[in-house]
């Protein structure tokens, strides 16, 4: 373990180097990308993940048969796999080399996260289905009592409830899709797990680069745990008890 | 204790073992001779990568599928002794 490389490989990780004529240059590897994988992945996944959950949940056998067939795949297949086959594998075919589609999939970057967001789809659709599950019957027979239409149901009542409930959940998923992002790698994506590698085939030293990303990953992680845990803590305030004012005067409690 | 500890543990060791199952494959990356080293090597020789992946693939999926099967049947079994309401 050299601690010089560490730094240094911290400083790459981080996008920047020195080129030739010693100036610090953005080479716009690293971070920079882990964070737009992750954030286009999770986007695009979770539009499909409600999809997804919408089918496992629906009345229709064929919606619902299509959904449990994508999550029983995507689930129960390595991720590397997916990626390796939309990588590598579609290529071998010949129809799929001229069709338009080849401008995006001999791309690594779009096989990237397409393949996360299709991953991350399977998961959070389970996670949001868990949700939709879960609301009380009790609070969709108040809001039918009220006269509320079915897509205002939906609205008010229904998908906030569920999306608070799968909150937890979804945090987890967040945390899972930053580790995932490292098997892009694989597939020529130069993010911290890409960059890392290299700076151990240039100084023939791996553990120094490699724990330089994995520090990174950590405080990635830490960082959007806080978050999440923030933002069920805002979501959570009818579950607590009423916090007493610091301004107002607290009578003495004589009796318990 | 241990028919006890089994039934509420099951549930939570298939889960580590699909996880673990889908894990192996990362190993193939610093050499372990497993299914997805020789998907990768067979299909870098033939250059036909589609039909090798999707093979490992389908194998990583029954093995999932199977399993999940098993883990049913074994928390059924483990179960046989609780009185479940309705």
């Amino acid at each position: 373990m050299d601690v010089d490389l560490y730094w240094e490989s911290l400083i790459r990780l981080f996008g920047f180097k020195q080129d030739g004529f010693g100036d610090w240059v953005f080479t716009g590897q690293g971070l920079i990308v882990v964070f737009e994988t992750v954030f286009l992945s999770l986007a695009i996944g979770f539009v499909l993940a409600l999809g997804i959950a919408f089918m496992r949940v629906s009345k229709n056998i064929v919606l619902r048969g299509f959904g449990t067939f994508y999550v029983s795949l995507f689930r129960g297949t390595p991720l590397l796999i997916q990626m390796f086959l939309i990588y590598y594998g579609l290529g071998q075919f010949e129809f799929v080399r001229e069709s338009w589609a080849w401008t995006f999939l001999k791309d690594a970057y779009f096989c990237a996260i397409l393949g996360l967001s299709l991953n991350t789809a399977a998961y959070g659709g389970e996670i949001i289905r868990g949700g939709l599950q879960s609301v009380p019957f009790g609070q969709i027979e108040a809001a039918k009592s009220l006269g509320m239409s079915r897509s205002k149901i939906f609205r008010r009542i229904t998908f906030p409830i569920a999306m608070r409930q799968a909150l937890p959940g979804y945090g987890n998923e967040i945390v899972l899709m930053v580790s995932a992002t490292s098997i892009a790698s694989t597939i020529t994506i130069m993010d911290l797990t890409g960059v890392a590698g290299k700076i151990g085939a240039e100084t023939f030293d791996k553990i120094s680069p490699l724990l330089a990303a994995a520090t990174l990953y950590l405080i990635i992680n830490i960082i959007l745990t806080q978050l999440v845990k923030r933002l069920e803590h805002r979501l959570s305030g009818h579950l607590r008890r009423a916090e007493i004012s610091k301004t107002a005067v607290q009578t003495p409690i004589l009796a318990r | 204790m241990i028919p006890q500890v089994l039934r509420l543990a099951l549930p939570g060791l298939a889960n580590v073992w699909q996880l673990l199952l889908k894990e192996v494959a990362l190993a193939s990356l610093v050499g372990l001779e497993d299914l997805m080293r020789s998907a990768r090597v067979a299909s870098g020789s033939t250059r036909e990568p589609f039909t090798f992946y999707f093979s490992t693939l389908i194998i990583f999926w029954l093995i999932a599928l199977k399993s999940g099967f098993w883990f049913e049947r074994a928390e059924k079994w483990a179960n046989k002794g609780v009185r479940r309401a309705a």
